[in-house]
């Protein structure tokens, strides 16, 4: 990522940035994007543009979950109303065959 | 042909005491039936057309006195009833039949009859609670809707999961159902009148994406849900959008969310995500002797919070040589009908299965939705009495729940508060309806507080840290004296520079507990840049205020 990026880097959530280190520039990435919700409908049509499959839009936050490719993160954090970028991670049942000890 | 471990020798006891006693066995056959016959015991003839297609002559089923009970077609196998002494002769081979294994079916113990008890919910039933009238949202792999114990149950589907429909094809989610709200006659659930909203977004692997998780909660939230059953958990902190979205919803609907505390235990802060956030009733597992099960998550949450709450049964079933030793020290509860023949085969194989229609499993998964449906009877009698919470419900039953736990002598990081009582819940709301109702207004003014501060900072987005501060700028304005709650830039400027003085006198503190002895290099790192962490972000906001 270019110098220029770099200072956005704080919107960038640990696990992602991690993830980020492992990946390659083509690769697809599943992550939740956070912004302003004044500016909710110019975000959107930023998300679009920019690439972005919009999985899900939260109501109770201004949210969504998104893939998104590795080379457009730099993009996405420059963006002023994007306010964070974390990693979306998986959960799994707790109970089941594999409980068994 | 394979034969259970312990059979040979358990029919010759039985043989030489009484040859004709009946006992059930399943048998593997060699070749998969055409199609299933769950009802073969009252359908003879059709049973016996099916055995002699899989190559069992009329004339040997009818000498050998074999009663078919279910005839299975996901898996190559049926289940039968004879005389011992017959399973002994086909077992020595001394009659030959096209069988690859045969084992003998356990008798049924009632588990659900036994764990719903432990909770009190036979005393609950007889005050004519049922959970009628309450919505619980199964998060999870999705619901049979046609097991029988769940018919007409399951109001409204949907699955989050890629590529799957709401059907459940790992089982994990059904066997969730039937604990909150099965309808069987042996196999009751806690709330057998509640209403489940089946959200699907766990795979038929039992695996999800936490993205799903908060859209599958939405979604229920729009269907009316009351109660949110989250049997599931995985990496995260506090940044977690799944902790925010039960943290948030708690607080913003008055909605209960019960959590699993995970399956990572018996080592100390082991709570998963999202069972660490702190509005959710985080449930940890018991077996059925009321001994804390070693798998269950311990606490506390990486804020210090007493996690789990409370604990309930979720079984423990001890493996060996990969199979369970007794199924019956786990859950029993509603099978899928639909399960994958994969998933099924490692059901099969850890001797899993009870009856067609219901399988032992264990988890705090399994603990979680016995507390569900306690809320859902909560719930229910708090409607009835005419009591109104609005959106302090929530904290009112985890109070309820918590104060009334019995001890079962473990420490608060293992057990909570205890084990998950409901009439002793419901005598202390009918107590305290006064007490509660100033909780509830209590609760209500430190929500709009907190509103008007984040509104006053600007702040849309909270992290563990910001989300820390303004709970210490509450708490600073609840304290203060009446003239100086009011919510404004000067007195949260007041609340902060006290908040930065007391951060500067928590680092003084440590510094010397540290040169003591009393902590590690490690915990005073940690617990240093917490507060760093803390001071750093006071100081922003403060020349935000100015």
């Amino acid at each position: 990522m270019s110098k220029e990026t770099e200072k956005y880097f704080y919107k960038l959530d640990d696990a992602l940035r991690k993830e980020l280190e492992s990946l390659s520039k083509e690769e697809k990435i599943r992550v939740f994007i956070y912004f302003n919700e004044e500016n909710r409908e110019k975000v959107l049509s930023f998300l679009k543009e920019s690439g972005c499959s919009i999985i899900h839009e939260y109501k109770f936050r201004p949210a969504v979950s998104a893939e998104v490719k590795v080379s457009s993160i730099p993009e996405l954090i420059s963006h002023e109303d994007i306010v964070k970028v974390s990693l979306v991670k998986r959960v799994r049942a707790l109970g089941d065959r594999n409980a068994c000890s | 042909m394979l034969v259970a471990e312990g059979l040979t020798r358990f029919l010759e006891r039985v043989v030489s005491r009484n040859p004709y006693v009946s006992v059930n066995a399943v048998f593997w056959t060699k070749t998969r039936p055409p199609e299933p016959l769950y009802t073969a015991i009252r359908e003879f003839s059709k049973a016996l057309s099916i055995l002699e297609s899989l190559g069992f002559k009329a004339s040997i089923v009818d000498s050998l006195d074999l009663k078919p009970r279910h005839i299975f077609a996901t898996v190559s196998a049926f289940s039968a009833e004879l005389p011992a002494k017959n399973l002994l002769d086909i077992i020595k081979g001394v009659v030959e039949l096209p069988l690859a294994k045969v084992h003998r079916v356990h008798t049924v113990r009632a588990l659900l009859d036994k764990s719903v008890p432990l909770i009190g919910g036979g005393e609950a039933w007889k005050m004519g609670l049922s959970g009628k009238g309450v919505k619980v949202a199964v998060i999870d792999t999705g619901v049979d809707p046609m097991h029988p114990d769940l018919k007409g149950r399951v109001v409204e589907s949907k699955s989050f999961a890629v590529d799957e429909d709401p059907g459940d094809y790992n089982g994990h989610g059904t066997h969730v159902a039937g604990i909150i709200a099965g309808a069987g006659s042996v196999y009751r659930g806690v709330a057998p009148e509640a209403q489940i909203i089946n959200a699907k977004c766990l795979n038929v692997d039992g695996v999800g994406w936490e993205d799903d998780v908060v859209a599958a909660i939405e979604w229920s939230l729009d269907r009316g849900a009351d109660v949110f059953n989250l049997s599931l958990g995985g990496e995260g902190d506090y940044d977690s959008l799944s902790v925010e979205a039960i943290d948030t919803i708690t607080e913003k609907y008055g909605k209960v969310f019960c959590v699993a505390a995970g399956n990572s235990g018996p080592s100390r802060g082991t709570i998963e995500c999202p069972g660490i956030a702190s509005n959710a009733i985080t449930v940890g597992a018991i077996d059925k002797h009321e001994k804390i099960a070693p798998y269950s998550s311990r606490g506390p949450s990486p804020k210090g919070e007493v996690k789990p709450e409370i604990v309930a049964p979720g079984g423990y079933m001890i493996k060996e040589g990969g199979r369970v030793v007794d199924k019956f020290e786990g859950i029993v509860s509603a099978r899928s009908t639909t399960i994958d023949p994969e998933v099924l085969r490692d059901y099969l194989d850890l001797d899993l299965l009870v009856e067609p229609h219901y399988i032992s499993f264990q988890g705090t998964s399994m603990a979680t939705p016995h507390a569900s449906g306690a809320c859902a009877l909560l719930i229910q009698y708090i409607r009835e009495k005419g009591m109104d919470f609005g959106k302090q419900l929530p904290f009112v039953i985890k109070e309820a729940f918590t104060k009334t736990a019995v001890d079962l002598g473990y420490d608060k990081y293992s057990q909570g508060y205890g084990l998950i009582s409901v009439p002793r819940a419901i005598d202390y709301i009918e107590t305290r309806r006064e007490e509660l109702k100033k909780l509830a207004s209590r609760k209500a003014s430190e929500e709009s507080i907190k509103i008007e501060v984040l509104k006053t900072l600007g702040l849309t987005v909270l992290t563990s840290t910001t989300s820390a501060l303004v709970f210490a700028i509450v708490s600073h304005l609840l304290k203060s004296h009446e003239q100086q709650r009011a919510v404004n830039r000067e007195n949260i400027r007041l609340a902060l520079r006290s908040i930065i003085l007391d951060c500067a006198r928590r680092v003084n503190e440590l510094k010397e507990r540290y040169e003591r002895g009393e902590i590690s290099r490690e915990e005073y790192i940690r617990q240093l840049e917490e507060l760093k962490r803390m001071l750093d972000e006071a100081e922003r906001m403060l020349r935000g205020l100015t």
